[in-house]
């Protein structure tokens, strides 16, 4: 499509001015004011319409109105003709004031059907483009305002992609639809808890319905319990009412029973009385009272019995004396002398048994002068081994020893020879000095004595030295010297015992010794343990023998001891004591029977005198007996037989008087029962009473009428109370209540205004969901084919800077690639090139959104203002360059603008209109 | 002697799925077609009156309206028989046997089939229990006729007597003579006065949009009479139902709508369009959820669609 002409009938400042364009680049210039925005709009508004709408509008609409619409007159309309691909011409007129138009073809003025060109039911030329009002401003028409948004704001391309992605290919916006989707749902639905509209509404109406319906529910449930409670009372009512009549006849009959039973005493009594005399029934008082007293007399005392067995007074008489004394001494063995027994047969079994374990014989003591320990010395000298000695070393050492002890002799010799000879010359020289002699004398002795002394001292020292030479040599054979001592010492040792032991004529064998010195302990020990036993002995003896005079001085003998055999004299002297006690204790058990026997011979004298005094009582009341018997001409030939006939006239006797005692009694009874009337009156009584009391009840009479009575009224007092209840209840709750039906159908229709709220609620948030996305999905299918589109631009208006473009499904973000390889973010490059780039989106989108069904033009207003040359001019060749695909009008002021165009344009497809200064 | 029978008098009846005006007006013609019923009997000279159950709802009716019943009843100048249904069934906590009744009235009481006392050839079998256990067909070798509510044999045994007060979807009801000495005899029909309130059906097929199917609703509209409106046909992907497209546009009190014989359309979507739109379209094909409420969500989505393209 291309517009040919646009037609300001009455919009802005215009007054049916036409602006008529080329198919190629139009560059649309003059100074501010000359009315190039408002050709900008009425192009748009002769092509895409208004909305129809009532009232003031959207704020936008209202400001569009307000910047456009004429400031005189009330017409406001503009116009626009258009050659479609197809060659057809349309004309197309707008009034915008009205919300008319006509749409006409330009070749035969015919009009065009607009059916399918109507956007909120009003006429809309870019649906000849496949887009709408919406999509179209924001698309191919392209404000000042849009690439200043563009240029201040780096994700106005992605926000100008994301807009048109949900716009969508139809008409509309899915932002727009879920806004509209949220705001129906606060008006139809509301929230639950607050406010007043239907959820709420709806659900506070259904609890309200539900409270009536179920109160009705209930109460009427109640009403139908109470009504049933009252016919179960029907029956336990009925048989109260029962009771009490039964009640009511028992005690009529009553009267009746009482009234009967006084007739038919009255009717017994006067009979019995009837049959009987008083004077039959009279007794002798005076005969009955002896008869009774000898009676009582005879039967109050009883029968003698007989004495029974055992010894008479007299055969007691004579047992007494026939009794022993009371013997002297003991009758029983004292204790201390069967203490004392018991001890004496203890001590002499502790001196047998000790006896029994007198020590063996000893055994001699071998014949030796040594002790056991000597003999074990001995023993084991003779058994020590000789030191280990080197006896060549030790031989060699004794010859030097010896050798040396000779020369030592020999020397002593020497010595003591000197010595002499000095002691001699000493003598001498002293006899001479004592002797005066000469001193030549003296001279000649004193040298001799000095020689001799030398000599001695010359000996001395050589015998000094022999023995250093021995000591030396002993040092040197210490060793040898120490084992030839050991040998010796033990040489000796062993010698020395060899001569003890055979001084004492025992053999030297070692082990004979030891043997003999354990003969010799042994035999000591016997010895001391014979000892020991026989100084026991002596203690057991000493013992038994205090025992036995113990013994025996309790006894009251003489010393036993003096006795061959003490002890068993002594056992003899306990024996015969002892019997001697059994002999006396037995004549003291004879003895004391004396006492018994005493008073058993006078109890029997007591005994034996009673009896003869109770045979003559027992004789003297028999005898009365006989003697009244006779007197009331009662024959009897016994005893028993006048006993008996006399019981059986006193008997008659009571008999007749307890007769007339009744009789008197039922004479009383009889007057008490008439009462001073007849019997036939009390019986005319009776028959009028029962015929009076109705039928004669089947139940018992009860133990107790009058409580009968009163439970039965009582009973049926309660029933009627509660009947009375339970009927005024039934009333109440009858007249209260209302229709449950209508309550119950309330309630449904409540609930049904529920569910269709909660239904529209979550048909509202399906569809809000479902449409959330289907936007996503749309912007992820919008997306390839953006970038299909744009990539055989990109490289055209960038001059082959940029070689390929990609758009992000997820979030529509652009991304441009270099030509060497390099990709970036179309937001962030440099600001001729972002413009560059959105014209060209602007210009994809239109044609990614029709769908490619018609070719759109491009309109735009003062894009240029706010860029520098450079910009300008690369914006220029853009649009140049599209102009060969989409018709382009541009409005400018931009002298550049205009100079570029003078030097570029294409004059056959080309053109440059100039609008006048205002 | 003839013997009317009517069945399903429905007294305090709660008719919860035609909402309460609806369910008032047929209360209110419970009570009159029973004293129809009477009038129609006396008229028809019928020695014997039975009902055949469904004398009043046993879960609502009110102690009151069953002493109305029973004047009612009483007034009649021949025998009353009533034998108690599904909804009224017997027992000894029921109204029937709490209540008093005119000497003319005799309940049954029975479940299995016994004959009437005033006529032996009728054979009737009571509900003892909601649930209502069929009992055995009796063994009659003379003709007779048999009387069970809710329960006409398939083989014609049991007489079938529709309810006199039903759901306006229900065929209509009226009463039948039979003649107690020849039960075997065709059953006479006595129609009686029909009920209050109507039942339309719409086909909503040509509605394109939801004013039209307003519009269309609009007509079809009686004032002053209970309506239940059966919507019938296919109903167009964008068109909301009532109580769907805001409270202007709720149905007005007395109108019930049943749009159970409703089928609903299915957009056509444009297998290369990929636009919100036909994404929303295809996921709403898919969605699982009844049809109406698919339908409904769908002509929502559409409505907010449109609403927005529209800039309302």
């Amino acid at each position: 499509m291309r517009i040919d002409q646009v037609i300001g009938t009455a919009f802005g400042p215009f007054r049916g001015e036409t602006l008529k364009f080329a198919p190629g680049l139009n560059v649309v210039h003059g100074p501010n004011e000359a009315g190039k925005s408002s050709w900008f709009n009425a192009t748009y508004a002769a092509l895409a319409g208004r909305r129809k709408y009532k009232g003031k509008g959207t704020a936008a609409e209202s400001e569009y109105k307000n910047r456009h619409k004429p400031w005189s007159g009330s017409k406001w309309a503009a116009g626009v003709v258009v050659t479609l691909d197809d060659d057809r011409t349309l004309a197309l007129t707008q009034d915008l004031a009205k919300g008319e138009w006509k749409i006409v073809d330009g070749s035969t003025a015919q009009a065009v059907s607009d059916a399918e060109l109507l956007t909120d039911t009003s006429l809309d030329g870019t649906r000849l483009l496949g887009l709408n009002r919406q999509s179209a401003r924001s698309t191919i028409f392209t404000g000042q305002a849009d690439i200043l948004r563009v240029r201040d704001d780096a994700g106005e391309l992605q926000e100008l992609l994301e807009r048109a992605a949900s716009t969508g290919a139809t008409d509309a916006t899915a932002d727009a639809a879920l806004a509209w989707l949220k705001e129906r749902r606060s008006e139809w639905v509301g929230v639950a808890h607050i406010g007043s509209r239907p959820l709420r509404s709806s659900r506070i109406a259904s609890e309200d319905a539900r409270e009536v319906a179920q109160t009705r529910r209930d109460d009427l449930a109640e009403l139908l319990e109470t009504i049933a409670n009252r016919q179960k009372l029907a029956a336990p009512l009925g048989k109260a009412q029962a009771k009490v009549a039964l009640s009511e006849r028992l005690v009529k009959w009553q009267s009746v029973y009482e009234l009967r039973n006084r007739v038919e005493k009255a009717v017994e009594l006067s009979t019995r009385v009837a049959e009987s005399r008083e004077a039959d029934l009279t007794v002798d008082k005076e005969k009955v009272a002896a008869a009774t007293e000898v009676l009582v007399v005879l039967e109050r005392g009883t029968d003698v019995v007989p004495l029974g067995e055992g010894p008479t007074a007299a055969d007691l008489q004579a047992q007494i004396d026939e009794l022993p004394q009371v013997p002297e001494g003991d009758r029983e063995p004292r204790q201390d002398a069967i203490d004392a027994h018991s001890d004496l047969l203890k001590a002499q079994t502790a001196l047998d048994t000790h006896m029994q374990a007198a020590p063996p014989d000893v055994e001699p003591t071998p014949p030796t002068t040594f002790s056991a320990d000597e003999l074990r010395t001995l023993a084991d000298i003779l058994a020590l081994s000789p030191p280990a000695v080197d006896m060549a070393a030790v031989e060699a050492f004794q010859q030097n020893r010896e050798q040396r002890t000779a020369q030592l002799a020999a020397m002593q010799r020497e010595v003591d020879d000197h010595d002499a000879t000095y002691r001699q010359a000493k003598v001498d020289y002293d006899a001479a000095v004592e002797n005066g002699a000469m001193p030549l004398e003296l001279a000649a002795l004193h040298a001799i004595e000095r020689s001799a002394a030398e000599d001695v001292m010359a000996a001395r020292r050589r015998q000094v030295d022999l023995l250093s030479e021995a000591l030396a040599a002993q040092e040197n054979q210490a060793g040898v010297m120490a084992q030839e001592v050991a040998l010796r010492q033990h040489q000796e040792r062993v010698g020395a015992a060899h001569a003890q032991v055979r001084a004492d004529s025992l053999d030297a064998d070692p082990e004979a010794l030891k043997r003999i010195a354990r003969e010799i302990d042994a035999a000591g020990a016997a010895q001391i343990a014979a000892a020991k036993h026989a100084d026991q002995a002596a203690e057991f003896r000493a013992a038994r023998d205090n025992r036995i005079r113990a013994l025996s001085s309790l006894l009251g003998g003489q010393d036993p001891l003096t006795t061959e055999d003490p002890v068993a004299h002594t056992v003899q002297m306990f024996t015969d004591y002892v019997d001697a006690c059994k002999s006396r204790a037995e004549v003291a058990q004879q003895a004391a029977r004396r006492a018994d026997l005493v008073e058993a011979h006078s109890q029997r004298l007591q005994l034996e005198a009673n009896h003869r005094q109770a045979l003559s009582i027992r004789e003297t009341q028999g005898r009365e007996v006989f003697e009244l018997a006779a007197a009331l001409g009662l024959t009897a030939d016994s005893l028993e037989t006048a006993l008996e006939q006399l019981r059986r006239w006193v008997g008659e006797q009571d008999e007749k008087r307890a007769a007339l005692t009744k009789w008197k009694t039922d004479v009383a009874l009889l007057e008490q029962l008439l009462g001073g009337r007849e019997l036939s009156d009390l019986q005319a009584d009776l028959a009028t009473l029962t015929a009076d009391a109705g039928d004669e009840p089947e139940e018992p009479m009860p133990p107790d009428l009058n409580t009968f009575i009163a439970e039965a009224k009582a009973l049926y007092d309660r029933m009627i109370d509660l009947d009375g209840q339970l009927k005024g209840k039934i009333q109440a709750l009858g007249n209260a209540l209302a229709s449950v039906a209508d309550a119950v159908e309330v309630e449904a229709d409540a609930q049904r205004a529920v569910d269709q709220v909660e239904t529209l609620a979550s048909c509202l948030d399906a569809a809000a969901a479902e449409l959330t996305n289907a936007k996503e999905r749309a912007n992820a299918s919008i997306a390839p084919a953006l970038a299909d589109r744009m990539r055989p631009w990109l490289p055209r208006v960038t001059n082959g800077r940029y070689r390929d473009v990609t758009v992000d499904p997820g979030d529509l973000t652009i991304h441009v690639t270099e030509t060497t390889g390099q990709v970036r973010q179309a937001d962030r490059l440099s600001l001729g090139t972002t413009e560059q780039i959105y014209l060209l989106l602007r210009v994809t989108l239109s044609q990614v959104l029709s769908g490619g069904t018609e070719t759109a033009p491009l309109i735009f207003d003062d894009v240029t203002t706010q860029s520098d040359t450079t910009r300008t001019v690369a914006m220029m060749e853009l649009l140049h360059e599209l102009s060969a695909e989409h018709q382009v009008i541009l409005f400018s002021q931009e002298d550049e603008v205009v100079e570029w165009a003078q030097r570029n344009i294409d004059p056959t497809r080309d053109t440059i209109i100039t609008l006048a200064a205002p | 002697v003839d013997i009317m029978v009517a069945s399903g008098v429905q007294l305090d009846h709660a008719w919860v799925g035609l909402g309460a005006e609806f369910g008032a007006a047929l209360r209110d013609w419970s009570r009159q077609v029973l004293a129809l019923v009477v009038e129609e009997a006396e008229r028809h000279s019928a020695g014997m009156l039975l009902i055949a159950g469904g004398v009043f709802d046993r879960a609502y009716v009110l102690p009151a309206t069953v002493d109305y019943a029973a004047q009612i009843l009483g007034t009649f100048s021949g025998d009353v028989v009533i034998v108690p249904g599904k909804s009224d069934w017997i027992d000894g906590s029921s109204l029937y046997s709490t209540h008093r009744w005119a000497p003319n009235t005799s309940i049954c009481s029975s479940s299995e089939y016994q004959p009437c006392a005033t006529a032996p050839a009728v054979w009737v079998s009571a509900w003892t229990s909601p649930g209502g256990a069929v009992p055995r067909t009796p063994d009659v070798p003379e003709p007779h006729v048999l009387i069970r509510a809710g329960s006409a044999g398939g083989d014609g045994s049991v007489l079938a007597v529709p309810n006199l007060v039903r759901d306006p979807r229900e065929p209509r009801g009226f009463a039948v003579l039979i003649d107690g000495a020849e039960p075997a005899k065709p059953a006479r029909r006595v129609d009686l006065p029909d009920q209050p309130g109507s039942l339309a059906d719409l086909d909503v097929t040509d509605a394109a949009h939801t004013d039209a199917l307003a519009a269309a609703l609009e007509g079809v509209f009686t004032p002053g009479d209970p309506l239940l409106l059966r919507l019938v046909g296919t109903l167009a992907p964008g068109v909301l139902l009532p109580g769907f497209s805001g409270p202007d546009r709720d149905l007005p009190s007395g109108v019930v709508l049943d749009v159970d014989s409703l089928s609903f359309a299915t957009p056509t979507v444009d297998a290369a369009d990929r636009s919100a739109r036909a994404e929303f379209l295809r996921a709403m094909a898919y969605t699982n959820t009844s049809e109406l409420q698919r339908h409904q969500t769908t002509a929502l989505g559409l409505a907010a669609l449109d609403a927005s393209a529209q800039g309302t």
